[in-house]
């Protein structure tokens, strides 16, 4: 039985519409125009225990929604959602005890105490015995590298150890089914590589079903085997980030440094050139026909340096966006 | 004219919040109406319609006058750093705050009368405006103005509180007590014990609500009137002072913690 | 069980809380204090030329004044603070993590922020009622000292369906966030007679009854002039808002958007 499943998900919301100007203030005294979005119009998708998937789509497409839905904050619109066999909106505390919810931007910390202090809240909260309790406090600020802060005021501390003591208070009640949502937002590069590193420690280690979305193709690339695509509450892809790359990115970029100024007449039957700026040139050529094309290319130009790579997940990702554009 | 400019685009910011302006006002409304049903079931010598008109007016006058720029000053301005922009345009910082804080006074103001209305209109109730002098009307007038200039400067300097004071909620709290009492809420004035009622006559509260509401019940005759409008003039020049002494040394307390 | 090791932590993170910042107790102390006071001086003014009111003598209005607010300091105490957070938590679109916890939301919102301060308007409540009714020659036998302890006790969870009741309404719009301000000065209904109310009559106003029966029916069982009405309408309404708390907010959630981001 899958541990997370979703059928024909649907979330609307209504949302106020005012005309610009003065007068448009005035107007909205007397009527208001009301308008029904959509933010997640008619999605499926099936999840099985252990699994570590990334939710991807741009600002508005509906993954906060879809997530806080799973968590049993929304009331969805219409449409079946079950995780770990329980239908999140009745919040049921055997539920709740197994699941988390992380996001970025929002807190549950006492900004002005030690974090320590809501951790022992959460402790009664979430009814963990002591000798539990003191073992993942342990373990997780050792993996986190926060021991010494759990008894600084959550205030004076930096935004990267913030969040860490967030995911801490999240991760108390060692939750089965965990959604992350943008847990990199606002880290530097060393907190997002940490972060990352413990995300799938944490999913190895207690065979956690997570969900994570984020901007960062980096935490996605470096995590996730397969990902869900989701634009204007739309899934537009579910499946093996391998399998994505193969459909979506049917080539291989081959980047030159060259070393003399080559004959155009040269370059016509390589491939699709993507950017000639001497001495660089980037050709982009179909997968199957990469190792040929790159020994004409060896034979016919004056090489300094080539390498053949395959396209960035960012990019794919991107075509797979203007794809649905263009549809 | 830029004045204007910036005013009607506040006015609209309070127009797309009328609801939670609605709600400010029920706050001043309810207390005066309050009053006005319990002094109906009074047995006492005072004149019902006198203290009626009084709290139906101070309904008016405490959603028309009672400037509540302090927060905003002291929390967004002060302590979030806001002052910085408003320092680098080109004009004064008291008008920008003034501008921001009239659209409130001119939408409570006008929920306020329009409940006077519906009052006398549906529930028949007296209010007696009271002036035997032409000349008390236009005093009068001019101690609304009054009012509202040195209930403005006095939340100003308030505000200013913050570049002291890290948390000044305290002390707001205090002011609005002091507010209460003094600028007439409870019962007016001249109910109070005689000494108090004296001192509440040479403090800045009374001059902020009470006496504008006051005057248009008709309390005081014109050189009474008169005497009243010097106070207002005295402490406007008194708070203008103050005004620029706060902001001058709080601009360096400001400042030195660089933000 | 689980609930009073839960309120127990929150005590103790509240207690910490208030000496952390030295400002922040001050001027805790400074606002119980003062409105404390000054509900007290308002109802001398009032009743200062003036011999009874709806038939209540001056000394029984102090002691409704006195009732009223022992109800509102305990009702600060335990209640407000968090009442008043849980409106800012809506229009800050924050609910999502009470709503994640696994203990009943409304409790934990409604408690999880506990004002100790509120003790010192209570104990000037408790010296007031005290002394009036010692001036009124007034002395409750045990029996009527409990029944006593019962309607406060109703009282306040009148007071607090009521508070949670309007505060609901913020999830549609949570602009208004600002109702907080107005309940803080509605309570003030429950300082004043019920025939202030009835006078009116105005089946809207009539709404607001419930309100001034959390001390008119205290009032009564001290003075000895019980109205059965009132004190079965204070039980009931105690306990029928109570449960419409429950139910409404129930319905509230569903309409719950959570902050979009």
């Amino acid at each position: 039985m899958s541990v997370i499943s979703v059928k024909n998900l649907v979330k609307e919301y209504t949302v106020y519409k005012k005309e610009p100007g003065f007068l448009g203030s005035l107007k909205s005294l007397v009527a208001r125009k009301y308008e029904k979005v959509k933010a997640v119009e008619n999605i499926s998708f099936e999840i099985e225990e252990g699994e570590l998937i990334g939710f991807i789509g741009p600002n508005g497409a509906g993954k906060t929604t879809t997530l806080k839905c799973l968590s049993g904050l929304l009331y969805p619109t219409s449409g079946e959602v079950k995780v770990l066999g329980y239908t999140p909106f009745d919040r049921k505390t055997k539920f709740l005890k197994s699941i988390a919810l992380v996001m970025g931007q929002k807190n549950q910390l006492w900004w002005d105490l030690p974090a320590m202090e809501t951790f022992l809240l959460n402790k009664e909260i979430y009814e963990i015995p002591t000798n539990k309790f003191n073992e993942v406090v342990g373990d997780l600020s050792k993996l986190l590298e926060v021991e010494e802060q759990l008894k600084v005021q959550v205030r004076k501390l930096s935004l990267g150890q913030r969040m860490k003591m967030e995911l801490i208070a999240a991760l108390l009640h060692n939750p089965k089914v965990l959604f992350l949502d943008e847990p990199t937002i606002g880290l530097d590069v060393v907190m997002q590589q940490n972060l990352r590193e413990f995300v799938g420690e944490y999913n190895r280690k207690y065979k956690a079903t997570i969900l994570l979305t984020s901007h960062y193709m980096g935490d996605v690339e470096a995590l996730c085997k397969r990902v869900i695509i989701i634009n204007h509450g739309k899934i537009l892809f579910d499946g093996m980030l391998s399998e994505l790359v193969k459909k979506h990115a049917p080539y291989k970029v081959i980047s030159i440094v060259l070393n003399n100024m080559p004959n155009p007449k040269f370059l016509e039957d390589l491939g699709e050139i993507e950017k000639f700026k001497y001495p660089e040139l980037v050709i982009k050529v179909p997968r199957e026909s990469a190792s040929e094309a790159a020994s004409k290319i060896l034979s016919r130009l004056p090489v300094e340096d080539v390498n053949i790579e395959n396209p960035s997940v960012e990019d794919i990702i991107r075509d797979v966006f203007s794809a649905q554009k263009a549809e | 004219m830029r004045y204007v400019k910036i005013l009607l685009l506040n006015l609209q910011q309070v127009f797309e919040q009328r609801a939670r302006s609605f709600v400010w006002f029920l706050l001043s409304l309810f207390g005066p109406l309050l009053m006005v049903l319990f002094w109906r079931g009074a047995s006492t010598t005072i004149s019902f319609s006198l203290i009626s008109s009084y709290y139906f007016l101070l309904v008016i006058g405490g959603s028309l006058l009672m400037s509540h720029s302090e927060e905003d000053i002291s929390l967004i301005d002060i302590q979030e750093g806001h002052l910085g922009n408003y320092l680098l345009k080109p004009f004064m910082y008291f008008f920008a705050k003034w501008t921001e804080e009239i659209p409130y006074r001119l939408l409570q103001g006008s929920f306020g009368i329009l409940t006077l209305f519906i009052f006398v209109l549906f529930v028949h109730i007296n209010i007696s405006i009271n002036f035997p002098k032409v000349l008390n009307i236009f005093i009068a007038i001019f101690l609304v103005i009054g009012g509202i200039i040195l209930a403005q400067i006095y939340k100003t300097c308030l505000g200013f509180i913050a570049f002291w004071m890290t948390d000044a909620y305290g002390v707001f709290q205090l002011s609005d007590m002091l507010i209460f009492v003094f600028g007439g809420y409870i019962v007016p004035l001249f109910l109070f014990p005689h000494t108090v009622e004296m001192i509440s006559y040479l403090i800045p509260f009374s001059y902020m609500i009470y006496f504008p509401v006051a005057a248009f019940v008709g309390l005081f005759n014109t050189q009474q009137l008169l005497l009243i409008l010097l106070g207002q003039i005295v402490w406007i020049s008194i708070f203008s002072l103050f005004y620029k002494m706060l902001l001058r040394n709080g601009l360096k307390a400001f400042t030195g913690v660089g933000q | 069980m689980k609930y009073l090791r839960i309120y127990w932590a929150i005590i103790k993170i509240n207690t910490t809380l208030l000496f952390t910042y030295r400002a922040n107790f001050y001027n805790a102390v400074i606002i119980t204090t003062g409105w404390g006071i000054i509900s007290i001086v308002s109802i001398f003014l009032l009743t200062a030329k003036t011999k009874s009111v709806y038939g209540w003598s001056r000394d029984e209005l102090y002691l409704l004044t006195g009732l009223y607010s022992i109800v509102i300091g305990l009702f600060h105490m335990f209640f407000s603070s968090s009442l008043e957070r849980f409106a800012r938590t809506i229009s800050l679109g924050n609910l999502d993590s009470y709503l994640l916890s696994p203990i009943d939301v409304q409790l934990f919102l409604s408690t999880k922020f506990f004002r100790p301060v509120s003790s010192l308007r209570l104990i000037i409540a408790i010296a007031f009622t005290m002394y009036i009714m010692h001036s009124m020659n007034i002395e409750l036998s045990i029996l009527n000292l409990t029944t006593f302890c019962l309607y406060i006790l109703l009282g306040v969870i009148l007071l607090y369906s009521i508070w949670f009741l309007t505060i609901t309404l913020t999830i549609w719009n949570p602009n208004l966030s600002n109702l907080v301000e107005f309940l803080y000065n509605f309570s003030n209904l429950a300082r004043y007679p019920p025939a202030l109310l009835l006078y009116t009559k105005n089946l809207i106003v009539f709404l607001f009854i419930p309100l001034t029966l959390i001390t008119s029916v205290p009032a009564r069982l001290i003075t000895g002039k019980v109205e059965p009405i009132e004190t079965i309408g204070l039980v009931v309404f105690s306990f029928g808002l109570f449960i419409l708390s429950r139910l409404f907010w129930k319905y509230a959630l569903r309409h719950y958007t959570s902050a979009s981001s």
